[in-house]
């Protein structure tokens, strides 16, 4: 019978081998304890609509974690939380909602007060009430639903600005320990919003008459604060419009000619081909109410006013 | 010694009829004033502790009692209604935190409380079983009130019409019982919990229907002109709130003009409760009240109403004690041949006076006992019975 004489550096190296993983595993785990540590006081905060995260994210950096429950292929304002989502928004540490009526499912859920912070607050006397919604009242009673308020508060970089602002306060107020970090973030980001305000401002200056269209009613705020003349259509980029729709557009067009149409996204092929052929170019003009597939908010809003600019030359 | 005592309780089980009259009626001079003490420092206790935790609330102008009694007690003396941007302005201020309250409707069973989620932490309230409240028409109820009645996640409760005559009034609400509370020996224990904006749909302020713009019939739609729809009273509310109907559930009017009955603030520290103190003062539809010192008030006539009759509990306490010495007394002459029997059988005059005192031991400690039991099972008692008895 043969035998094998095993080597104590044999045995050695077989005992680390087996072991290996069990070794790679408490390296790792040891590795990760000081950061989990540190994310587990982090200050937890949820927030509405993806611009609310990118601030707060530039703002808090690390010293924060920020959820944003909404699924990413969502429209978050016309989104409504199931009850795991709804978890996250009660159990956290601060609450950001848009306000102007951009959360529909604040009037519906039940939420902590004391920890939800209406960034829009500030220039709440200058929300955008809808002239044209349907409104409704109970028997004799005077109308009383004035109708939907304008919610894409963020399009005007000054609001916008503002609405970072809020962040901003709250955190420092929050967790004063960091606020200097949070001093410096945000003005790095203030920065930034700032050009973007600049910018809107420089461009829509080289023709301010230049009449544009809105394919859907969301640049409320946009054209109020860049004093851009516009009107606004129900078109969605994704669906065909109808001959009623086209028929409004010309309605438009025959009073206010206009050579571009905003949108949220890019529009079918057919719309765009039919639309040049009434010499309206389509230009891409996107809220970013959710998480773009690349980028983020700034790059998104750098790339919307690039977009912007094909108006004006 | 002993044998006077084996003699005396051999003497007081032969006539036990006698002696059970006895140590009642004696006990019952003792238990009483112990037992009015007992409740009313328990009361005290409660009241007080529920106030020290409470230090400030405001309300509409008006009774601060009832303002008190009904945001702490959940009592059914209803406030005038405080409009609920109180809530939002006190936030604002920079100085406190506020929690909103309305109190004003019940289910069969219970006051409903209608509130944010920051009260359950204010108070400590932990969810037993199910969940905490999540979606517009779902409730919680109190550990006390789910054992009553064997309320569990998954049951529903109804909220009791207001006007049972107001036949175009509102529908009650149908609400989906998705929690049940720990008990924590509190008035929260007896309530339903409700978000605040489901109050307001109780209230009225807020419902659902069928899509006004979709309706077609002239009798459910009153007007509709440019951008106006009138509907009638004959359109159909929704009265309970479901996964499918939620959306339609809307509110009219503004908010912050809704009513609550009381809000509960948190100043920030002590400068704040007197810059807040400060700026209640002069408000003409609002005062702020700290509520232990509403508390003292109410107890301080609570105690001068027991010192009356700890008055009156004394003099029936010495007629009483008479009456018994008189009894005693009166029963020795009767007892005169059975002393005689002992002074035959040898024994002396200390000896007498030994076997009466023996007897006399006896029946205060049997009286003794009999208060400790009853003054232990009130003790038992006392926290639910003042809670039911005297403050709801």
């Amino acid at each position: 019978m043969q035998t094998y004489e095993i080597y104590p550096t044999h045995r050695f190296g077989q005992f680390w081998k087996s072991h290996a993983s069990i070794a790679l595993f408490l390296i790792l785990t040891f590795a990760m304890l000081p950061m989990q540590t540190a994310m587990a006081g982090n200050l937890k905060v949820a927030v509405s609509n993806y611009p609310l995260q990118y601030f707060a994210q530039r703002i808090g950096g690390d010293k924060i974690t920020v959820s944003f429950p909404a699924p990413a292929t969502v429209d978050p304002a016309f989104w409504r939380p199931g009850q795991s989502a709804l978890s996250v928004y009660q159990q956290t540490d601060l609450i950001f909602v848009n306000g102007a009526g951009y959360e529909k499912w604040v009037q519906r859920t039940s939420l902590p007060i004391r920890k939800l912070v209406n960034t829009s607050k500030a220039f709440t006397a200058q929300y955008i009430y809808e002239e044209d919604a349907i409104v409704h009242s109970h028997g004799d009673a005077a109308p009383h639903s004035h109708g939907d308020t304008a919610f894409t508060t963020w399009l005007d970089f000054d609001q916008a600005i503002l609405q970072a602002q809020a962040i901003y306060e709250t955190l420092k107020q929050r967790q004063p320990a960091d606020a200097d970090l949070f001093a410096a973030n945000w003005s790095t980001l203030l920065r930034d919003m700032r050009a973007l305000d600049e910018q809107a401002r420089e461009i829509v200056a080289r023709a301010p008459d230049r009449f544009l269209i809105g394919s859907h009613p969301v640049y409320q705020y946009l054209a109020r604060r860049y004093q851009i003349p516009m009107a606004s259509l129900h078109w969605e980029p994704d669906m065909a419009p109808a001959a009623g729709d086209w028929r409004a557009l010309q309605a438009i067009i025959d009073n206010n000619p206009s050579h571009s149409m905003l949108w949220e996204d890019e529009p079918l092929n057919e719309t765009t081909r039919k639309l040049k052929e009434m010499g309206i170019n389509s230009l891409v003009f996107s809220p970013c109410a959710n998480v773009p597939e690349s980028g983020d908010w700034l790059t998104v809003m750098q790339q919307n006013l690039q977009n912007l600019q094909r108006a004006y030359q | 010694m002993i044998d006077s005592f084996y003699l005396a309780w051999r003497y007081l089980r032969y006539h036990r009829l006698r002696t059970l009259l006895l140590v009642a009626s004696l006990s019952l001079i003792g238990f009483v004033p112990a037992a009015l003490n007992q409740l009313l420092d328990e009361s005290q206790r409660q009241l007080m502790a529920r106030a020290d935790s409470t230090p400030l609330i405001i309300g509409a102008r008006g009774s601060r009692m009832d303002l008190v009694m009904n945001a702490l007690y959940f009592s059914n003396d209803f406030p005038t209604p405080l409009a609920a941007g109180t809530t939002g302005r006190v936030m604002d201020s920079g100085l406190a935190d506020a929690i909103p309250l309305h109190v004003r409707f019940k289910t069969r069973l219970a006051p409903i409380v209608g509130t944010t989620l920051d009260y359950f932490d204010f108070r400590g309230l932990a969810i037993r079983d199910g969940r905490q409240l999540g979606m517009l028409g779902e409730c919680v109820v109190g550990g006390a009130l789910a054992e009553k009645y064997n309320l569990k996640p998954g049951d529903h409760l109804i909220s009791a019409p207001q006007d049972l005559f107001d036949m175009a009034g509102v529908y009650p609400l149908r609400m989906s019982v998705v929690g049940v509370l720990e008990k924590n020996g509190s008035p929260d224990d007896e309530v339903t919990f409700v978000d605040i904006q489901t109050a307001w749909v109780i209230d009225g302020l807020g419902h659902g229907h069928q899509d006004i713009e979709a309706i077609k019939d002239n009798a459910l739609l009153l007007e509709s002109r440019d951008n106006t729809r009138r509907a009638s009273q004959k359109l159909d509310y929704y009265n309970e709130i479901t996964e499918q109907n939620i959306d339609s559930f809307h509110f009219h009017g503004d908010p912050d003009t809704f009513p609550l009955t009381a809000v509960i603030v948190l100043p920030h520290n002590e400068k704040s409760a007197a810059l807040l103190k400060g700026r209640y003062l002069t408000a003409d539809n609002a005062q702020l009240i700290a509520t232990p010192e509403v508390i003292h008030e109410l107890l301080e006539n609570i105690f001068r109403i027991k010192r009356l009759m700890d008055a009156i509990i004394l003099v029936v306490a010495v007629a009483m004690g008479l009456s018994v010495i008189l009894i005693f007394l009166l029963s020795l002459r009767l007892r005169a041949r059975e002393i005689e029997t002992v002074f035959n059988l040898g024994g002396s005059r200390s000896m007498v006076a030994q076997l009466i005192m023996a007897e006399i031991v006896l029946i205060v400690l049997l009286t003794t006992a009999v208060c400790v039991l009853l003054l232990g099972w009130l003790d038992s008692q006392s926290s639910d019975w003042v809670r039911y008895l005297l403050i709801q």
